[in-house]
């Protein structure tokens, strides 16, 4: 900039120099010429005024001190007198342009190469009143004089303006430098400086404005995706090209158990030298995808790598699926133990039968034979039949009604049949409490009460009591049956809602039952959304406590006799349910 | 050129967190097997040994290429010198390792010897040093190298407890006689675990700091 302003300066002044020359060059020498001109005039009308009354002679012109040529010429040409050249020795000047002007208008004037003195000179001629012509002559060199007077002068003027187009070009550029300098890129508009710069402020402000609003655009919308992949229950990770950590969420971070933040940059290994991680990779480097299950701690991870498709980079994510896998390893443990408990039965029912029919009883003892075939015969029944209950619970209870249920009718129910049972053990049966309803499902309910009163009595001693009170609790409504029977070990409370679950497996026998009517109560008490506690002390007793919600779902009005025409829409309904009940175990 | 021996470089250090991730999870089964007892357990531990081998090979071979054709200088060589080291003891953890397998597979003659108390302890303390160790060399970490060097102490104390118990219980039940030689064997090999796993992590703080068990090398 500084050195384009210098350049523009020095131009200027050049040109300034150039045109002043050419004017003055131009001016000065037709100013001179005139004054020359005029001089030579007023020195022809002085001696025309001198002339004497005699006439002109050339002792007169003799007489005269000039410093100009001055020549006397007569009308018809001939030189008379010439000063300094010899009047003689010259040729006829009638052809002289000045002379024949001066002859037809009085006076004129010429500028010619004179051969006489051999120089350039300026002629002013001027006829006389006797018709002869005075001439007068001076050199124009006088004028080139003049002019290269100048010169040096202009020379130095040059010099000047180089010097001052410096300072100034340099002065002005720091200027402008130094409001440049001054302006925040941020806040252009603040500042006081050249208007000039005014158009390129507003315009780095719009940018600014601009660029500010694409920027918290986009950092929105990387705060949104951060904040999703951060809230997400999966774990999820971005690895690079060399499998270092770019994104990692906090799932992934608590998965694997490291910091977000120092995961960040290093490679999966480094963070965790699990086998399953490092087969993990490999597999997926020679491959493009991969997938593990993961055993961490007491849970079992799912782990799904992918190297993303047109980029070197790839993708990971991780899930819990400890849930599955256990839900899995219960349904064989639940396939196995439904085997074997059918199996038990049966193989009494066949020998038995078999000995029958092979004629090996001492007759009189058949009568304990077909007893023995009966009772294992009702004991598979109620296995199937609870079998059959819990797989339909399962699937999602497709009763789905919910009706105003007394709490106390059905406890009554219960107790009363039971009572026979009760009986044989000695075992009392009370019924305390207030005269509560809740919103559930009737036959739910009473396979609920059933099964709890028959476990207290089963698992009784003689002469114990069980007592079922309802009461309203601090959660909810509370269905409590306590026994003083022999109670459950600590270290087995959490088991007894299991399948086939047996706190002694010898004894299995002998209580009779199914092993699944815990579970059965279990699953009736999720559908209500109650919760189950159990409290025991081996020898003491033990309470489980069945705590229903205060708020109540609605009554669907379904009538009994509209149930069969609805049954398709409740069991489409149903499932929903049973998957959401499954999930909250 | 530069960017390719940057790879090598990293290959080399993934190569050694998988190294040490084999033998991490050959000493964590060894322990579980000293409780279980299962022969085929054992045997998939002992077969897992090869692919320990292997791999002990493989990195042998980047670093003496590294060396030969890439020309490391200061800290780069320090690291590859020190993994060609550490490779040697890991290899060696791995074969330990394998061989308590080895004695766990073995079948056993009349009533089974259960392992005391203490000899039980051995093989988590020794795994936690082996852990440790790779640990170190993964995040360079000089003060972690210190506290396995000095946890050997604790493992070395085992072995001298189990050692006694072990001669105590000769003493009494004669019966045992073998059960109780590989027993002792076990301990020993443990206890040179440790000893391994101290050799890592001299070797992890030469990597970092230039400095071998207290000398500038």
């Amino acid at each position: 900039m500084k050195k384009r302003i210098f350049i523009g300066l020095i131009m200027i002044s050049l040109l300034t120099g150039l045109l002043f020359t050419l004017v003055v060059g131009a001016v000065l020498p037709i100013s001179a010429q005139r004054r020359v001109i005029d001089s030579l005039q007023q020195e022809a009308a002085f001696i025309r005024a001198r002339t004497p009354e005699e006439g002109i002679s050339t002792d007169f012109f003799n007489r005269l001190i000039t410093d100009s040529r001055v020549t006397w010429i007569a009308a018809d040409g001939h030189v008379h007198y010439d000063q300094p050249a010899d009047a003689q020795a010259m040729e006829n000047h009638a052809d002289r342009p000045e002379f024949i002007q001066a002859l037809s208008q009085g006076r004129g004037t010429a500028v010619r190469y004179s051969s006489t003195l051999g120089q350039d000179m300026m002629y002013y001629a001027l006829r006389l009143e006797d018709g002869s012509v005075l001439r007068l002559a001076a050199p124009v060199q006088v004028t080139h004089l003049l002019f290269s007077d100048m010169l040096p002068w202009l020379g130095v003027c040059l010099a000047v303006c180089l010097i001052g187009a410096l300072v100034i070009a340099r002065l002005l550029t720091g200027d402008l430098s130094r409001a440049i300098a001054r302006i925040n890129l941020d806040t252009p508009e603040e500042v006081d400086t050249f208007e000039e710069l005014s158009p390129l402020l507003t315009r780095i402000s719009q940018q600014n404005k601009h660029g500010r609003e694409q920027l918290d655009a986009l950092a929105q919308k990387q705060q949104e995706m951060d904040k999703l992949i951060d809230s997400m229950s999966e774990g999820f990770m971005v690895l690079d090209a060399r499998r270092r950590i770019l994104t990692i969420n906090r799932s992934a971070a608590a998965m694997l158990e490291v910091d977000p933040h120092d995961a960040l940059g290093k490679t999966l290994p480094e963070i965790s030298r699990k086998p399953e991680i490092l087969q993990l990779l490999q597999q997926m480097d020679s491959t493009g995808e991969a997938s593990v299950t993961m055993p961490w701690d007491l849970k079992i991870y799912a782990l799904n790598a992918s190297v993303v498709e047109g980029s070197e980079g790839a993708v990971l994510l991780l899930g819990d699926v400890t849930e599955r896998i256990e839900g899995e390893n219960m349904r064989k443990r639940f396939t196995a133990n439904v085997s074997h408990e059918l199996r038990t039965p049966l193989t009494t029912i066949c020998g038995y039968s078999e000995m029958l029919q092979s004629g090996m009883v001492k007759p009189g003892d058949e009568k304990e034979f077909y007893a023995r075939i009966s009772s294992e015969s009702k004991r598979l029944l109620a296995l199937v039949e609870d079998i059959l209950r819990l797989s339909q619970m399962d699937e999602g209870y497709p009763g789905g009604l919910y009706k105003r249920v007394s709490l106390w009718d059905t406890a009554r129910e219960a107790l009363s049949s039971l009572q026979p049972m009760a009986d044989k053990k000695d075992v009392r049966l009370n019924l305390l409490g207030e005269k509560l309803s809740i919103m559930g499902d009737p036959t739910l309910l009473s396979e609920l009460m059933f099964n709890l009163v028959d476990n207290a009595i089963k698992y009784n001693r003689i002469g114990g009591h069980v007592d079922v009170s309802i009461r309203q609790g601090r959660e909810g409504f509370d269905l409590v049956v306590q026994d003083n029977g022999i109670g459950i070990e600590r270290g087995q409370q959490d088991k007894i809602f299991e399948r086939f679950y047996r706190t002694d497996k010898s004894r299995s026998k002998e209580t009779g039952g199914t092993g699944l009517g815990l579970s059965i109560v279990k699953h009736s008490a999720e559908y209500h959304r109650a919760t189950l506690t159990v409290d025991s002390e081996p020898g003491l007793g033990t309470t489980i406590i069945v705590t229903f919600p205060r708020s109540q779902p609605a009554e669907t009005t379904d009538k009994s006799d509209k149930k069969k025409k609805s049954a398709d829409k409740k069991s489409a309904d149903a499932p929903k349910k049973g998957k959401k009940d499954k999930s909250g175990q | 050129m530069r960017s390719h021996f940057d790879e090598q470089l990293h290959k080399l250090n993934e190569e050694m967190i998988r190294m040490g991730s084999m033998i991490e999870h050959a000493i964590e089964q060894a322990g579980i097997l000293m409780a279980s007892r299962d022969a085929e357990h054992a045997r998939t531990v002992i077969a897992a040994d090869v692919e320990v081998d292997r791999k002990e090979r493989e990195i042998e071979t980047l670093c003496l290429r590294l060396i030969l054709m890439q020309q490391p200088v200061a800290r780069d060589l320090r690291l590859v010198s020190s993994a060609l080291k550490m490779i040697t003891d890991m290899e060696r953890i791995g074969d330990q390792a394998a061989d308590i397998a080895e004695i766990i597979s073995m079948p056993v003659k009349g009533q089974r010897y259960v392992y005391p108390e203490l000899l039980q302890q051995m093989g988590p303390a020794a795994g936690t040093m082996v852990n440790r160790a790779v640990d170190a060399f993964v995040k360079r970490d000089v003060d972690l190298a210190h506290e396995v060097i000095e946890s050997d102490d604790v493992v070395d104390a085992l072995f001298n407890d189990v050692k006694k118990e072990l001669l105590q219980t000769m003493k009494k039940h004669s019966e045992f006689g073998m059960q109780l030689l590989d027993a002792l064997m076990i301990a020993k090999y443990l206890e040179r675990i440790g000893d391994h796993a101290c050799n890592i992590a001299e070797w992890v703080e030469y990597a970092v700091t230039g400095t071998y068990k207290g000398d500038k090398l």
